[in-house]
């Protein structure tokens, strides 16, 4: 049994969570997917409570025991124990308020039984009053959300990089292979065909820079604004010690803002990070198209001879079986773009149709 | 508000980091190119009489794309072998891999 301020709920022993958490859960069946199939999030989430408690430490208005179980509670999730805890779901009312608490108790209850006291015992430690010390959802949720779309966005520059290389050495290996050149899908001059795949390479090369860039806008963060940016309720000096240990316990260079009620209702960072991702899924599928016609080309150019079916500029050579002209592959490809433009709004499925397999390779894109 | 921009913004990253891997391992990787056929597209295409303009110009080029098209000969036939208006040394000359790849500037 556990209360919150709206009255009493009961509450299985084996769960980590607590009432509002359990009332986040039944007010907020919206996605279906929980909290926890972000484990990089969560993490994220436990480091800055973990910054935090040592800064409220530090200011002398959390003691060393309390303070140690919270650290002891969040390198527990930091390690990536007790996901299954993390039930809210990912789209709630409010500004994350719900995965706020769902880590404070979970953090509350580990730290407990750490304390050799047991869950739901708050007056030792508490969800609010010590994990949230000093914090509101709206300077610890961001600033998490911050941390964890660096780190995706490492693992997307990684993967980027991967694929650059790829079209680089098909690049050399190309080199000596002749081909036409077109342009708005006519023949025009010669060019190899190491040439062409040498400016995909550049052209995914420039979008890791572009990456880089809205990654770097992440790293502004507003611990210590708390709930509008005003710094209510948090002591002197806080917000650069919660800073100086995220610095030093991650090795990620994070600064505080310098303009706390404006970063705190800013969001134009995630929108720069949405319109850079946008650009690359739109590159990467022009990519996929220019394989595809490619591909088909020799069909266009000698539709007439029945042979021409048979042969392409690109055998698709996979685990030691080639498709010959089979669109199979880069059709394959080219709709799975459709599911990063999806999440950006309207705009995105004028991509999403260029790409469904109808014939209209170029349709504005740009002016939707 | 900022829990639906990361909904968006997490599934989004994953889909296209996954996608990045699929398309390199399942697709770039194992392509190959096949030349031959590539080259003969280039030497039967119209396209080619691009180079030669420079040399003879723009209304003798046009010419003979035009009489290319209509009857279905190469621009190696009409220009070396028909109507002679460069010879086979300068028409290798312009058609090396080498000066199709960084093409030099030939109007002689």
């Amino acid at each position: 049994m556990e209360h919150d301020f709206l009255g009493e709920k009961e509450i299985s022993n084996d769960c980590y969570y607590g009432v509002q958490t359990l009332r986040a859960k039944e007010n907020f069946d919206i996605t279906g997917i929980p909290l926890s199939s972000q484990p990089v999030f969560i993490k994220a989430f436990a480091f800055v409570k973990k910054c935090a408690a040592l800064a409220n430490r530090d200011c002398g208005i959390l003691s060393e025991e309390r303070t140690n179980a919270i650290c002891f509670a969040a390198d527990k999730l930091i390690a990536g124990g007790y996901t299954n805890q993390f039930v809210s779901d990912l789209i709630q009312g409010g500004a994350g308020t719900s995965c706020n608490m769902n880590v404070n108790e979970v953090i509350a209850n580990i730290g407990l039984e750490h304390m050799g006291f047991a869950k739901g015992q708050y007056e030792h430690l508490h969800p609010n009053n010590h994990v949230n010390c000093s914090q509101s959802t709206n300077d610890a949720y961001p600033t998490a959300f911050r941390l964890a779309l660096y780190l995706k966005i490492k693992d997307f520059t990684k993967a980027l990089e991967a694929l650059r290389q790829s079209f680089f050495n098909k690049g050399q290996e190309f080199d000596g292979v002749l081909k036409m050149g077109r342009t708005q899908l006519q023949d025009a001059v010669p060019m190899t065909l190491g040439q062409e795949f040498n400016a995909f390479a550049t052209t995914i090369g420039e979008d890791i820079l572009r990456l880089h860039e809205a990654q770097k806008l992440l790293l502004e963060i507003n611990m210590g604004a708390t709930a509008i940016g005003t710094g209510v309720n948090a002591p002197e000096g806080y917000a650069e010690k919660c800073v100086a240990y995220m610095n030093d316990l991650s090795g990620i260079p994070v600064v505080l803002a310098h303009d706390l009620i404006e970063a705190t209702y800013d969001t134009g960072a995630y929108v720069q990070l949405s319109g850079t991702m946008k650009r690359s899924a739109v590159k990467l599928s022009k990519i996929c198209n220019d394989l595809r016609l490619l591909q088909w080309s020799t069909l266009w150019i000698q539709r007439n001879q029945p042979a021409a079916h048979a042969t392409g500029f690109f055998h698709y050579a996979r685990q030691g079986e080639p498709r010959y002209s089979g669109s199979h592959e880069p059709n394959l490809l080219l709709c799975n773009w459709r599911r990063p433009d999806r999440n950006h709004g309207s705009r995105g499925r004028t991509v999403a149709t260029e790409c469904n397999g109808t014939r209209n390779w170029f349709c504005p894109v740009y002016f939707a | 508000m900022e829990p639906v921009i990361g909904f968006a913004l997490f599934t989004s990253l994953e889909y296209i980091t996954r996608a990045c891997y699929m398309l390199k391992d399942k697709c770039i990787d194992g392509i190959t190119a096949n030349a031959e056929h590539a080259k003969n597209l280039v030497m039967q295409s119209i396209g080619i009489v691009t180079q030669l303009n420079p040399i003879i110009g723009y209304e003798a080029s046009a010419g003979i794309a035009k009489e290319a098209l209509k009857t279905g000969k190469s621009i190696h036939e009409l220009a070396v072998l028909e109507k002679k208006v460069i010879t086979q040394e300068k028409w290798d000359e312009i058609f090396s891999l080498e000066n199709l790849i960084n093409p030099k500037f030939i109007n002689t």
